[in-house]
């Protein structure tokens, strides 16, 4: 069903992505403070050390999910499309910098890059396909 | 594959908005298969055929 332009299923996401991005920033937060100034140690510093990967891991179940519930066939191949170029710039990132890192000085990625890199890219072809889709005016 | 999908629903005087509420599926759907960006699949070139009250062919054609 589709409600002012977005069908159900992208305001489900929307509002999944929500709320696993508001539970990173509150889980990171937490953690970077207990790390820092409670200095765990064992399975504590484990726990408190992945726990941010539990919504960034949920965010990407619900990529999958709302790929299952869109019934818009032409919406679901432009976040396929997207998944696509996100995919494509992270494995070829990798390679790039694990040749590199076997042959040359040239160290590790930095944290977090692979995850930005994939994220920033699913943005970008998301927005440039909703720049090609946008219709001045119903024709 | 070409299509007259533009052509048919101006017959009608419908909007995009209207079309693509009759299809349920979006605006940007109808206007990406209007354009010949996407090709529909089987299920919505069926269901657009019905609404027009035409065979599949007689709006959708191989342009091979």
């Amino acid at each position: 069903m589709i409600c002012s332009g977005r069908t159900l299923a992208r305001k489900r996401y929307s509002r999944r992505v929500a709320t696993s991005m508001s539970a990173y920033i509150l889980t990171i937060g937490c953690a970077a403070l207990i790390v820092r100034h409670g200095h765990p140690q064992g399975w504590h510093l484990y726990f408190w050390s992945l726990l941010p990967a539990i919504p960034v891991i949920w965010f990407i179940v619900q990529m999958g999910r709302y790929l299952h519930e869109e019934t818009d066939e032409y919406q679901r191949v432009v976040t396929v499309r997207a998944l696509l170029v996100g995919t494509g710039a992270l494995l070829g990132t990798i390679v790039v910098s694990d040749f590199l890192r076997s042959f040359t000085p040239v160290g590790p990625l930095p944290p977090f890059f692979t995850f930005v890199l994939f994220f920033g890219t699913f943005g970008i072809a998301q927005a440039a396909q909703a720049m090609r889709d946008r219709v001045a005016g119903d024709e | 594959m070409n299509n007259r999908l533009r052509i048919l629903r101006a017959e009608r005087g419908w909007s995009q908005a209207f079309l693509a509420d009759r299809l349920e599926v979006s605006r940007q759907s109808v206007n990406a298969i209007e354009t010949g960006k996407y090709d529909p699949s089987l299920p919505l070139a069926f269901k657009i055929a019905r609404l027009f009250e035409k065979r599949i062919e007689e709006i959708f054609e191989d342009s091979a």
